[in-house]
C-alpha cells in the first residue's frame, strides 16, 4: 500500500515502467508495464506482467509473470520470471551466489529495475527456459532475431517473413 | 535427533518452558550431551523454551527473551523507558543506512507496542503478561514481523560500522571474507537464514544488552562444564535494568535457556503489578 503511493507519486525512473494494483479492491494483484531496454533486442517493446503478492508480503517476495510470456533465458515458458531478487532463503546449488536476494527492504521498484537489467543481460547460470539458454549460448544472432520478431508480434506489427531467415515453428 | 530439530512444521514458533529432562531424553544415546545438561541443571538452568528450527531461531529466541527480560525487570518503568529509547534510536538508524523505513514501520510498531504494553495496557485490554507474550510470539504474523525487524536492526548495525565488523564477516560456507552489504543481503536481511557470531554480536550491540550463549556439544571439558560465550555491552549482568539474554546453542539451533531464579522473579513481578491494576 505504502509502496503503491510511492510509485504513483514518484513514478518510475526514466519512465521505464509503471506499476500498480489492477483494481482498488485487490491490493495483492498488480500489473506492471515494462519498456524493452534500449540497445537490446527487446527495444521498442512494451511488456505486461502480473505481480502477485503473498499474504505475508514483504516477508516473502511477490511473484512476477509476463502475460503474454517473453522469450528469455530467465523466463519460464508460462511467463513466470526466475530472478534471484525474487528468491528467498539460501540456495544450496551455489548459483546466484553473488546476486541480490529478496528481503523486506527490497521493493517493487528495485525488482522491476533488476528485471529490466535481466532482459538486457540474461543470467545463463540459473536458466528457466533451457531451450532459450541453449539458443542464446549457441546462436545469439538467432536468439536476438526471434526476440525482435516476438516484440513485433506482441505489438501487432506484421512480421515481414521475406526479410527474415525462415523460422522453424515452435 | 537432527530430524527432531528440523521437524519444523510440527513445532510451534516458540514453546512453553520445558524441563531440561525432556531435552535429555532426546539425547539419551549421547552420554556427553547428557553430562553437560546435568551440569547446566546443577547450575540452576532447569529448562528451555524451544523455538522452531526454521533458520530464524536465533532472532526469535533473542527477541522473545529480550521482551521477557523487560517484563521481569525489577524496575519495569526503567526497563521499558530504556528499551523504548533503544528502539527509537535504532529505528532512526535504519534510514541512515538507506533502508526504506516506510516498509519497515509496521514491523517496528509490532515490537514497540509489545514493549509498551509491559506497563501500558492495550486499548481495552490488559498489560503484557507471560502468556500474552507467548501468544504474541506464537502468532506467525506478529512473531515474524519481529524477527524480520530485529534482522534489519542487525543488518543496520553491521552496515553502519563496517570497519568494526569487516574482519569477522565471512561467507558461512567458504569462510572467505565478503563485503558487508552483500553479506547482509544474503545472510541477514531475509527470513530463514541462520545467524552466526557476527550477527549475534551486532544484534546484542544494537539493542544494548548482554547476551550469553551456552554451547552444548559433545566435547567434554573440565567437570563437564558448558562454555558460555559472552557478548557484553557493559553494565555487568544487566544494562538499564534489563538482564542479560541467555540462549542455549546446540549444533544448528538456538533455544532460550531458563534459570531457576527466573521462576521466583516472575512471580515476584506479578505480585508487584497487582496494585497498579487495582488503581
Amino acid at each position: 500500500m505504502t509502496e503503491y503511493k510511492q510509485l504513483t507519486s514518484n513514478g518510475s525512473p526514466d519512465g521505464m515502467f509503471t506499476a500498480g494494483p489492477v483494481s482498488e479492491k485487490d491490493f495483492f494483484t498488480w500489473e506492471a508495464l515494462i519498456q524493452g531496454p534500449e540497445d537490446t533486442p527487446f527495444e521498442g517493446g512494451l511488456f505486461l506482467a502480473k505481480l502477485t503478492f503473498p499474504n505475508d508480503y514483504p516477508l516473502s517476495p511477490f511473484k512476477m509473470k509476463f502475460d503474454p510470456p517473453l522469450l528469455h533465458p530467465n523466463i519460464y515458458a508460462d511467463g513466470n520470471v526466475c530472478i534471484s531478487i525474487l528468491h528467498t532463503g539460501v540456495d544450496r546449488t551455489g548459483y546466484e551466489q553473488a546476486s541480490e536476494r529478496w528481503s523486506p527492504v527490497q521493493s517493487v521498484e528495485k525488482v522491476l529495475l533488476s528485471v529490466i537489467s535481466m532482459l538486457a543481460e540474461p543470467n545463463l547460470e540459473s536458466g528457466a527456459n533451457i531451450d532459450c539458454c541453449k539458443l542464446y549460448r549457441e546462436d545469439k544472432p538467432e536468439y536476438e532475431r526471434r526476440v525482435r520478431r516476438m516484440v513485433k508480434q506482441q505489438l501487432g506489427i506484421p512480421v515481414d517473413d521475406a526479410e527474415e531467415t525462415p523460422e522453424k515453428e515452435k | 535427533m537432527l530430524d527432531e530439530i528440523h521437524d519444523s512444521d510440527a513445532r510451534p514458533l516458540i514453546s512453553q518452558v520445558q524441563p531440561m529432562e525432556i531435552l535429555m531424553q532426546e539425547y539419551s544415546s549421547n552420554p556427553n550431551f547428557i553430562r553437560k545438561m546435568e551440569w547446566l541443571k546443577k547450575k540452576g538452568w532447569h529448562g528451555v523454551r524451544r523455538t522452531k528450527g526454521d533458520g530464524d531461531c536465533f532472532y526469535r529466541s533473542f527477541a522473545f527473551a529480550w521482551v521477557e527480560r523487560i517484563l521481569r525487570a525489577v524496575d519495569r518503568d526503567l526497563a521499558v523507558a530504556a528499551a523504548i529509547s533503544t528502539l527509537h534510536t535504532t529505528w532512526l538508524g535504519l534510514a541512515d543506512v538507506g533502508f526504506d523505513v516506510e516498509i519497515l514501520e509496521d514491523f517496528y510498531d509490532v515490537l514497540r507496542t509489545l514493549v509498551e504494553q509491559v506497563i501500558t495496557p492495550e486499548p481495552g485490554g490488559q498489560t503484557l503478561n507471560a502468556s500474552l507474550l507467548l501468544e504474541a510470539f506464537t502468532k506467525p504474523e506478529a512473531s515474524n514481523a519481529i524477527v524480520s525487524y530485529v534482522r534489519m536492526l542487525t543488518s543496520a548495525e553491521l552496515r553502519k560500522n563496517q570497519k568494526e565488523y569487516a574482519a569477522f564477516v565471512v561467507h558461512p560456507e567458504t569462510q572467505e571474507s565478503m563485503p558487508i552489504p552483500e553479506f547482509c543481503n544474503q545472510f541477514v536481511d531475509g527470513m530463514g537464514r541462520e545467524a552466526d557470531h557476527v550477527q549475534m554480536q551486532a544484534l546484542a550491540k544494537a539493542m544494548g544488552v548482554n547476551l550469553s550463549v551456552a554451547y552444548l556439544d559433545g566435547r567434554l571439558g573440565q567437570d563437564d562444564a558448558v562454555d558460555f560465550v559472552k557478548f557484553e555491552n557493559g553494565g555487568g549482568n544487566d544494562v538499564n535494568g534489563i538482564e542479560e539474554v541467555v540462549l542455549l546453542y546446540r549444533p544448528g539451533h538456538y533455544d532460550i535457556l531458563e534459570h531457576r531464579a527466573h521462576e521466583h522473579r516472575s512471580s515476584a513481578a506479578s505480585a508487584l503489578v497487582t496494585p497498579s491494576v487495582m488503581e
